[in-house]
């Protein structure tokens, strides 16, 4: 996204440049994030997906500076409005430019902290509002991200609201002083489809009525697609498919967002079709095996795969990091010869596909 | 929603377990009552898997926990092989605890961090089998835990703290599997896990299936995945059923006006319905005081007069094998005409 600047003449809102986020363990240092560039643009949504451990979490948190261990090791850039916070202090930044939604509503909120008090403290620390003011401001945002009763619900703890009026809650602290960049973290995770829904349009009503940049973390592809503008797929720490969020899903090219799609049951499955899991555990990220990362539970593995990592591609804005892509001559090609052989080249069995 | 009546269940004799107008009530203090099951009645036939749906709140653990007796229902009977658990006691309800097994929702709460697999997983054998068959029972645990996917030599010397998420429920299936039941309940098993280990799960339950004969009271929120493994889904909303049937036809027509929204707020790809603009407005009436008439009336978008003062009762839709219970139930065309 870096070759774009044709028209843009500020600086993105967020530039990330082979950004990485290490930590010290008695093993060794764990990569969490390995080398990951991208540049989010104002206004726009950027889906993150993988599964556990993929570092799509520990991603946005370091680069809001919310993880507060001093085994953390963080190298290479990110530029929030053109200014480097990289081993930088980010604290003045959070509220008024960047803010964040956790994903469990029941435990991010403070238990014995009327709701009124909690949305009203980061109002009056950022904006300077007064005491008065900001409760007003407090019941303009509960009754914008749609809480009935707000007036009500300002006297009250979060024990006496549902978990999806949590979530609310939780979304007007985060934008109560109008952040420029906001991280949601699994928002919807542990809320009902119904509630997710909600929660998940109510985010995009917002989203685009301030103009603001989001980062959208999810596990669940159905929640990326239609919501994001572009979808970065993460595995072992490094991304291995970006790309817009129609063309991952109409030409997806990495084998593990082909394994990821079709590990889920779709609606479009008659009853008890036969899912496709992926084989295997996800990698150590201590000592993750040299190649690819995914080679170890990827069917189209060559013994190129298992030697040297395939970098990002960088001709066009769908990029990916494989040898042998999939719906390619390689890939097929690739994989017709494991299917052949019955096995990778690691050594991961392959049936062949049934016709459909 | 919607109601009661029986009009989806099958011929008595035919089923396998058939649950008559349950109701399970837990007293809240100054004589209120939380009224979490009300008037539910379902059947299982041998073979089939039953997905039971809804959102948090709706009752559908609750009416899982009731069909194994943890704790026994207020009111409405079990049937299971021709004998009512609810009013089994003592050493006869014991005696059939082995046919119904559950597999609970989160694996690694549900499993004694510090005791070896081996003997979680045995547990239930040693219980049964007495000492007098001993090598039997440890061939038979060697055997399961092998099916599922574990390694033994490994699973005799490591504790449960010491296996992921997914291979944790795959101890859980493994403990359910061991006593040979009839009925395994399946409350959220897979809600906790990661995609890709959710289908290896869902696989091995579908497999475990297949090879043990067993019948499935299968629950979750997620509808995508009940659509999957499902014969027949039940929908409930608020302590009732409100749409009982095959599990491709309610997707492929929903008639309920909830079941609907139900579907449309599934973020899949291929949800024809999430297109629909329609959202679910208000909260969850409070269960202790459940809305007169039909239970879904307060947030139903066809709501009428007659939905406020009457409830109404499971019908069939005209397909052919779905039952709704709706005074205004959005019909497949073809079905009215006929009718």
């Amino acid at each position: 996204m870096s070759d774009s600047a044709e028209d843009t003449v500020a600086p993105p809102l967020l530039e990330v440049t082979d950004y990485r986020v290490g930590f010290r363990t008695e093993r060794g240092l764990a990569k969490a994030v390995d080398g990951i560039s991208f540049t989010l643009e104002q206004g726009k949504t950027l889906g993150i997906v993988g599964e556990s451990g993929s570092g799509k979490s520990v991603l946005n948190r370091s680069i809001m500076g919310l993880v507060a261990s001093s085994r953390q090791v963080e190298q290479g850039s990110v530029k929030y409005k053109g200014q480097e916070i990289v081993n930088n202090d980010r604290q003045n930044f959070w509220g008024k430019d960047m803010s964040m939604i956790f994903q469990d509503p029941m435990t991010s909120l403070n238990p014995v902290m009327r709701i009124g008090k909690q949305i009203t403290e980061p109002i009056r620390k950022h904006l300077g509002l007064d005491k008065k003011a900001a409760i007003e401001r407090a019941v303009e945002l509960l009754t914008s991200v749609g809480i009935p009763e707000p007036a009500k619900r300002i006297d009250q703890y979060p024990h006496e609201l549902s978990g999806g009026m949590r979530q609310r809650v939780m979304i007007a602290i985060a934008l109560s002083a109008e952040p420029d960049f906001l991280v949601a973290d699994e928002p919807t995770t542990a809320l009902d489809v119904t509630v997710q829904k909600y929660i998940l349009d109510l985010l995009n009503d917002l989203q685009a009525e301030r103009h603001m940049a989001m980062t959208l973390i999810t596990h669940d592809l159905g929640v990326a697609r239609g919501r994001t503008d572009d979808i970065m797929v993460m595995y072992g720490g490094r991304v291995m498919e970006y790309a817009p969020t129609d063309t991952l899903f109409s030409e997806m090219r990495h084998p593990y967002t082909e394994a990821l799609m079709s590990s889920i049951p779709r609606l479009s499955y008659p009853k008890h079709t036969r899912l496709e899991p992926i084989p295997g555990t996800p990698p150590d990220i201590v000592s993750p095996p040299p190649g690819c990362r995914f080679a170890p539970r990827c069917k189209y593995a060559q013994p190129e795969c298992i030697e040297s990592s395939p970098e990002l591609s960088s001709w066009s804005n769908h990029r990916w990091a494989c040898f042998f892509p999939v719906g390619t001559d390689q890939g097929n090609a690739a994989l017709e010869r494991n299917e052949a052989a019955g096995v990778t080249a690691v050594g991961l069995p392959v049936r062949k596909r049934e016709a459909v | 929603m919607a109601g009661s009546g029986k009009a989806h269940l099958r011929a008595e004799g035919e089923a396998l377990l058939r649950v008559d107008n349950l109701v399970v009530e837990f007293p809240v203090g100054k004589g209120r009552v939380v009224h979490a099951v009300t008037d539910v009645s379902f059947d299982i036939i041998e073979g089939e898997t039953l997905g039971l749906v809804g959102e948090s709140g709706c009752g559908k653990s609750t009416t899982a926990k009731a069909v194994i007796q943890l704790p026994r229902p207020t009111g409405g009977s079990v049937v299971f092989e021709g004998k009512d658990l609810a009013q089994l006691k003592g050493e006869e309800l014991r005696r059939m605890r082995p046919e119904i097994q559950m597999i609970f929702q989160d694996p690694i709460s549900s499993l004694n961090p510090r005791r070896r697999v081996f003997d979680i997983v045995s547990e239930g054998v040693s219980v049964w089998s007495g000492k007098g068959d001993a090598g039997f029972a440890t061939d038979r645990v060697a055997r399961i835990i092998e099916e599922v996917g574990l390694d033994v030599e490994t699973a005799r010397e490591k504790r449960a703290h010491e296996y992921s998420g997914g291979q944790c429920q795959r101890i859980s299936v493994a403990r359910a599997l061991v006593l040979d039941p009839k009925i395994i309940v399946c409350d959220e098993p897979v809600s906790a896990l990661d995609v890709s280990v959710q289908a290896q799960v869902l696989n091995l339950l579908e497999d475990m299936k297949d090879r043990y004969g067993l019948t499935l009271l299968f629950i979750s929120h997620d509808l995508s995945v009940v659509k999957n493994v499902s014969d027949r889904i039940a929908v409930m909303y608020l302590g009732k059923l409100c749409e009982v049937g095959d599990s491709d036809e309610i997707f492929a027509d929903p008639a309920h006006p909830y079941t609907r929204l139900l579907l449309s707020a599934i973020p899949d790809a291929d949800n024809e319905l999430n297109m629909e603009a329609q959202t679910l407005e208000g909260e969850l009436p409070s269960p202790i005081t459940p809305p007169p008439g039909c239970r879904f009336h307060t947030r139903c978008p066809k709501v009428q007069d007659v939905c406020r003062s009457e409830e109404p009762q499971m019908a069939s839709t005209g397909g052919a094998d779905h039952f709704v219970a709706c005074h205004f139930p959005d019909l497949v065309e073809s079905a009215v005409t006929v009718s």
